[in-house]
């Protein structure tokens, strides 16, 4: 018992605490967190790099706005047309952005069409009307004959119309016409109307002329 | 200046629309919708066809109005049946000559 007191054994028993034990060796799961850990840090490391690359790119491409030429243009839209809604309220103090996204507001009010159908609507009698007289005039591989199919498109728009409707809100954002399709189209329609005037039924010349003359109303017809 | 041909025979032919629409109890609801969205131009040519067939009008044809009628490009699919449902009630037909003949009148005449 006493032996333990001997000196030889307490400098033996003092080296062996001092000594250190031997590394104990990483296991596989340890090995594949620390890899883990690395490339997260790599990864965080080139995250860092591009944001302070970033700023230089934004500011090669920020779009330089004249805020009062768009407000200019936001007031002549609202005086020439006073039944657009507002969006946001703009004024001197708003940001360009505000201002931009006030004038695209009023743009797609006003390309929208809000009787007979809507666009949708109008783009599908338009389509039906111009394959009509394609098979007709044109090309008709097939032998169909499509006389009517604008008419029956146009008297039939009810059942189309959810339909349209639908495909209008899933692809709501890019379909309103822009003002230079939509005179366009006028034109087009102008065009169209005043050829089958001087080409085809003589009638179109003729009503034309009259539809314009001022109506005298017969006598006791005022109930009718 | 007063209103012109197109604007009134349009005005005229909703009017006769409605007129049916109302005394079909429910059967016509779509008229007045179908032939408001007709042009002017639309209408007028319709009127000049029956101006044209006056006779149809004086002799109170049913069965040549109902066939010029079908025979005619962008007459509403929904117009030949009102026709027909304003035949077979006896109290409408006199009314509905009426309009018939202002149509034929009106779209020949300038006040001007």
């Amino acid at each position: 018992m006493l032996s333990e007191l001997d000196p030889a054994n307490i400098a033996r028993m003092i080296d062996e605490k001092k000594a250190k034990p031997p590394p104990r060796q990483p296991t596989e799961a340890e090995k594949k967190k620390e890899e883990r850990l690395a490339a997260k840090e790599e990864r965080l490391q080139k995250g860092q790099r591009k944001k302070e690359e970033t700023p230089y790119v934004e500011e090669v491409y920020t779009e330089v706005h004249d805020k009062s030429k768009l407000l200019d243009k936001l007031y002549a839209y609202r005086k020439r047309f006073p039944h657009l809604e507002k969006r946001n309220n703009v004024s001197a103090k708003s940001d360009a952005e505000e201002i931009l996204d006030e004038l695209h507001h009023c743009e797609v009010q006003l390309g929208q069409k809000k009787d007979s159908g809507g666009i949708g609507g109008m783009l599908l009698h338009g389509t039906m009307i111009g394959i009509e007289h394609i098979t007709r005039d044109v090309w008709n591989p097939l032998g169909l004959n499509l006389n009517g199919l604008g008419q029956i498109t146009k008297d039939s728009m009810g059942e189309f119309q959810p339909l349209v409707d639908e495909m209008m809100i899933k692809y709501g954002t890019g379909m309103y016409l822009s003002v230079e399709v939509r005179l366009a189209l006028m034109v087009g329609a102008t065009v169209m109307t005043v050829h089958s005037a001087n080409s085809g039924d003589p009638r179109v010349a003729q009503a034309l002329k009259k539809m314009n003359n001022v109506a005298q109303a017969p006598a006791g017809s005022s109930d009718l | 200046m007063g209103e012109t041909v197109g604007s009134f025979l349009k005005t005229k032919l909703v009017n006769m629309g409605k007129w049916i629409a109302q005394h079909s109890m429910g059967e016509f609801d779509d008229l007045p919708s179908v032939l408001d969205k007709l042009t002017e131009i639309e209408v007028t040519i319709l009127a000049e066809h029956l101006a044209e067939n006056k006779s149809i009008i004086i002799h109170e044809d049913w069965q040549a109005l109902l066939q010029r009628v079908s025979d005619l490009p962008n007459v509403p699919s929904l117009v030949p049946p009102a026709i027909q449902y304003v035949r077979s009630e006896q109290s409408l037909h006199e009314k509905f000559w009426r309009y018939m003949q202002l149509f034929a009148s009106v779209v020949n005449s300038n006040a001007q």
